[in-house]
């Protein structure tokens, strides 16, 4: 995992052996979810739903954009890197620069440190190498907990 | 009658322990990891065949991305087209729990790092089998999990 700026060093997750601890959802956050591969799409969404998260997905880094450009609010933005269209760099930094208050999370199998610090350089919280975990999610909801 | 209901639960309980048994030896074998449970604990009565739909979504990306990365390797390589396939490739087999093809993946984007076209074609041809190994695994789940859906089914017919 790749920390934005801010963010801080030390960091715990509650992770129990063998089960999920699940954080308290009562503040029913949002999450879009921009990815192209369908695949993706359909496992970030049972995991997160599972968490009693309210998801939409799209497909590319301009939909995500003109979402939040036409009004859509999410507490939480997962973007992959790859995808048409408008990539995941690109439209973060389009959303940056929107000022869009959301936790922005960029999810990819780019595993290399160096690619992972271009795409935190676009303006990303968080970095995650795919797959998507329990435990990830856990993270997330915490800091959006603490944020709340 | 309730003799043969009680049979059918026995059979519907037998099949759902050698899923469980299969799944064991595919994790032994460093064929699925901790993520192909994660997924499979998503499937819930509202969803029964959501591991199915995901095993066929897999297969059906899986078997594009080789068929394009095969393209990307023939004569003079395009590396980054290759990088491009391999990386999707990689997260939608480690999304499924698919180890070893993750790892092959991994293996193969390093190889194209160093543009080697003799390094990628080895270490594709072991990706291919790899996904083959897969392949065939999540197939038998699959059908284990269409016949478990089908006497579960059966069983709740009145």
């Amino acid at each position: 995992m790749v920390l934005g700026k801010g963010a801080s060093s030390s960091l715990s997750m509650n992770k129990v052996d063998g089960a999920e601890e699940m954080v308290d959802n009562s503040n029913n956050f949002t999450v879009l979810v921009a990815d192209d591969d369908p695949l993706i799409q359909k496992l970030h969404e049972m995991h997160l739903k599972k968490f009693g998260l309210k998801v939409q997905v799209v497909e590319n880094g301009k939909k995500a954009v003109d979402l939040c450009h036409f009004g859509a609010t999410f507490n939480l933005i997962l973007i992959d890197k790859e995808m048409p269209v408008m990539d995941g760099a690109e439209a973060t930094k389009e959303l940056q620069a929107m000022g869009v208050n959301s936790l922005i999370v960029g999810v990819t199998s780019r595993d290399s440190p160096y690619e992972k610090q271009a795409f935190m350089e676009a303006g990303l919280d968080y970095c995650f190498e795919k797959p998507l975990t329990a435990d990830k999610i856990n993270f997330l909801l915490q800091e959006l907990n603490k944020n709340n | 009658m309730e003799k043969e209901e009680e049979e059918e639960e026995m059979v519907g309980t037998t099949l759902s322990q050698q899923l469980r048994n299969y799944i064991q030896t595919m994790h032994d074998q460093g064929i699925l990891d901790h993520h192909f449970d994660h997924v499979k604990s998503l499937q819930n009565e509202e969803n029964p065949q959501f591991v199915m739909e995901v095993i066929s979504m897999f297969s059906h990306d899986a078997e594009i991305g080789i068929s394009q990365a095969t393209e990307f390797l023939n004569c003079v390589v395009d590396f980054a087209k290759v990088i491009c396939f391999v990386h999707q490739l990689k997260g939608s087999s480690s999304s499924i729990g698919g180890q070893r093809m993750a790892m092959a993946c991994r293996e193969l984007r390093h190889a194209c790092d160093i543009r080697s076209k003799e390094r990628c074609l080895e270490i594709f041809g072991r990706l291919k089998q790899e996904y083959n190994t897969l392949h065939e695994c999540l197939n038998t789940i699959s059908q284990m999990e269409r016949t478990i859906i089908a006497n579960e089914t059966r069983r709740r017919q009145p």
